[in-house]
């Protein structure tokens, strides 16, 4: 079943006063109960997918399209404000990139957890300071009660990641948007971390949409994988489409700076991305793309199906 | 062998956290008991787990800190007591790169207005500019960038942004805490190229800090592994990797992903 569908959205921002187009045409649709992961180069728009979901886009934005979220046999339309307040922080919870960004500075981390408690004026003093507790135990803190009394910005690169996980958990969310979680955890607390996704995708049929550079962590723990390229979706499937038999020519070179990182040089993709304000006509990619035909410099490619569910957006893969 | 100074000392460094909002007021001891030297040209990784005080000793050798005890000498001076100049010296000569991009760039200053902050004065103000659009392109950054706010910039772009401040100095030794763990593979295979170039190319020494040990062959001479504020051993990488009896060490550098 769907749980997130985003049918031909388009998002522009403002640059120095000019829209520019960021995320472009970016269709895809999401299971229930699925790992879901999105790689891509810096830049390319995943952040602003992740908020785009949840309409927590910069100022003067202009959007088109649709996000159709599906819950309990409801559906909401996540770019109407009505729809929004009822799933926002409630039943679709964000983890932001960059966690001391979302996190109240001023309020100790204990105050912060009781405060996202549903009805939380009935409750005990005792059972909110309980439930904060369990919750910080979820996200791997040994010392819950130490952490409970201090501020943001006491805590460590990783624990603040882990708080802002706690928060975004906090709510029971049915979808997870998780940007860059792993980025400042050690080894053991990144399993730690995929292991709580496991246990809430079992007993609460949870689905995650996350964002990682950790390519180990993608190929071992998705089910499906999208790979974004300047605002793009440039190719989608299962984690054995993309990993095993990637056939975009950008997840192939981005797969083969991946492997390079374990050996002796690492080997980045040639050039840079393209800055959206001045997207080459044709392919975004073909500035960099070793496979380019002169048609890939004039005209877009659409999207073809490789397999089924394997999709590409290259005209080396067109039929 | 003739035993150069060196570049940095460390002595008995404790760091205690000890806040109004601490529980009970229980000491916190983030780094205990810390020492360590680091020569030219040998430059070393403390590696450990989330919280075990990385950051902290960092901060205190930026002396961005004040250590509970314990000292810390730049050049065979303690940084606690160094004048003026000598402090306006060090600040130059020791930079940082951060963990987290978005607390180390002003949110109101421009790209451009980061970097150019941080130039010496002596330089003519005609050649600003190209310096800076040269620092920029040296991590991948294009001159559309100059006149975007942090905010327009994604977590790798603020990033570099960040490096190529810290190299604007003409600095000794950089102090890089989880310089890559924000950045995209290619961009994490560019940096750690990059840094390998200046390295050399600047006669700089890094002190690293990372929990991923997958980049120390790269830019790394020694490490330090940490656990608990503590320093369990020390030694070169390569010594490390073949000989070390530590199970915490060679669990580290197993960091097999199960
Ligand atoms: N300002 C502060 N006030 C109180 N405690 C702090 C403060 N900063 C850090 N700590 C605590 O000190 C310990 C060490 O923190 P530090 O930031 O040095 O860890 P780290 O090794 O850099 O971890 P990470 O890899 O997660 O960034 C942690 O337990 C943290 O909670
Ligand atoms: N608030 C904003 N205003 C203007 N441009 C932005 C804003 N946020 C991001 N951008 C730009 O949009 C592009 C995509 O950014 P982002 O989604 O953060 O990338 P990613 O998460 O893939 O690294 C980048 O070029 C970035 O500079
Ligand atoms: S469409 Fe052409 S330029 Fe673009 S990725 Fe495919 S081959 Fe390369
Ligand atoms: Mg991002
Ligand atoms: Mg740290």
């Amino acid at each position: 079943m769907n749980v997130l569908q985003l049918k031909r959205f388009n998002l522009s921002v403002n640059v120095n006063e000019y829209p520019v187009k960021i995320l472009d045409d970016i269709t895809l649709s999401i299971n229930k109960g699925k790992i879901n992961t999105i790689i891509g180069e810096s830049g390319c728009g995943k952040s602003l997918l992740c908020k785009s979901i949840l309409k927590l886009l910069p100022v003067d934005s202009e959007y088109s399209g649709a996000i159709l979220f599906n819950h309990h046999d409801k559906e909401y339309n996540l770019l109407a404000d009505i729809d929004l307040q009822q799933v926002r922080g409630k039943i679709v919870s964000l983890l932001f990139q960059n966690p001391s960004s979302s996190l109240n500075p001023v309020l100790k981390c204990g105050s912060q957890i009781i405060d996202i408690l549903p009805h939380n004026k009935k409750a005990s003093k005792s059972s909110k300071i309980e439930f904060a507790l369990d919750l910080l135990n979820e996200v791997s803190f040994q010392n819950p009660m130490e952490i409970f009394h201090k501020y943001p910005h006491e805590l460590s690169g990783g624990e603040k990641q882990r708080f802002a996980l706690a928060l975004a958990i906090g709510c029971k969310p049915s979808l997870l948007i998780a940007d860059e979680p792993l980025s400042s955890l050690d080894i053991d607390l990144k399993h730690n971390f995929i292991e709580l996704i496991y246990k809430l995708k079992k007993i609460r049929k949870m689905t995650l949409l996350w964002v990682t550079h950790d390519l180990d962590f993608a190929q071992k723990f998705s089910d499906n994988v999208f790979v974004m390229y300047c605002g793009n979706i440039v190719e989608s499937g299962t984690v054995q489409d993309v990993f095993e038999n990637p056939s975009h020519p950008y997840t192939q070179a981005l797969l083969n700076s991946f492997q390079s990182l374990k050996k002796d040089r690492p080997e980045s993709i040639r050039g840079n991305i393209s800055s959206f304000q001045n997207l080459p006509k044709g392919c975004n990619f073909y500035p960099r793309c070793d496979y380019k035909k002169s048609i890939c410099t004039d005209t877009s490619p659409e999207y073809s199906e490789v397999s089924h569910g394997h999709i590409v957006k290259c005209y080396v893969q067109e039929k | 062998m003739i035993k150069s100074k060196p570049i940095l000392s460390i002595n008995n460094l404790c760091v205690n956290y000890l806040t109004k909002s601490s529980y009970k007021n229980k000491q916190q001891y983030a780094v205990k008991d810390v020492s360590f030297s680091m020569f030219q040209n040998r430059s070393l990784a403390i590696v450990g787990n989330s919280g075990c005080g990385k950051t902290s000793i960092a901060m205190s050798v930026l002396k961005l800190i004040k250590p509970e005890s314990g000292q810390v000498f730049f050049n065979g001076k303690n940084i606690h007591k160094m004048h003026r100049s000598e402090l306006f010296n060090f600040r130059r000569q020791v930079q940082p790169v951060f963990q987290n991009p978005d607390e180390a760039l002003d949110p109101l200053m421009t790209i451009e207005k980061s970097i150019r902050m941080a130039l010496s004065s002596n330089i003519l103000k005609s050649q600003k500019r190209d310096m800076i659009i040269s620092l920029l392109e040296n991590v991948g950054l294009g001159q559309e960038h100059l006149k975007k706010y942090p905010y327009q910039l994604s977590g790798g772009e603020k990033q570099r942004v960040c490096i190529a401040r810290a190299l604007s100095t003409d600095p000794k030794l950089l102090i890089l805490d989880e310089p890559i763990s924000s950045l995209d593979i290619s961009n994490q295979a560019k940096i750690i190229n990059l840094l390998k170039d200046i390295k050399e190319k600047q006669n700089l020494t890094f002190l690293l800090i990372t929990h991923n040990p997958n980049i120390l062959k790269f830019l790394i001479d020694d490490v330090a592994i940490m656990k608990d504020g503590e320093v369990l051993e020390m030694s070169s990488y390569n010594e490390m990797i073949l000989n070390s009896q530590n199970e915490f060490t060679k669990r580290f550098f197993r960091n097999e992903i199960g």
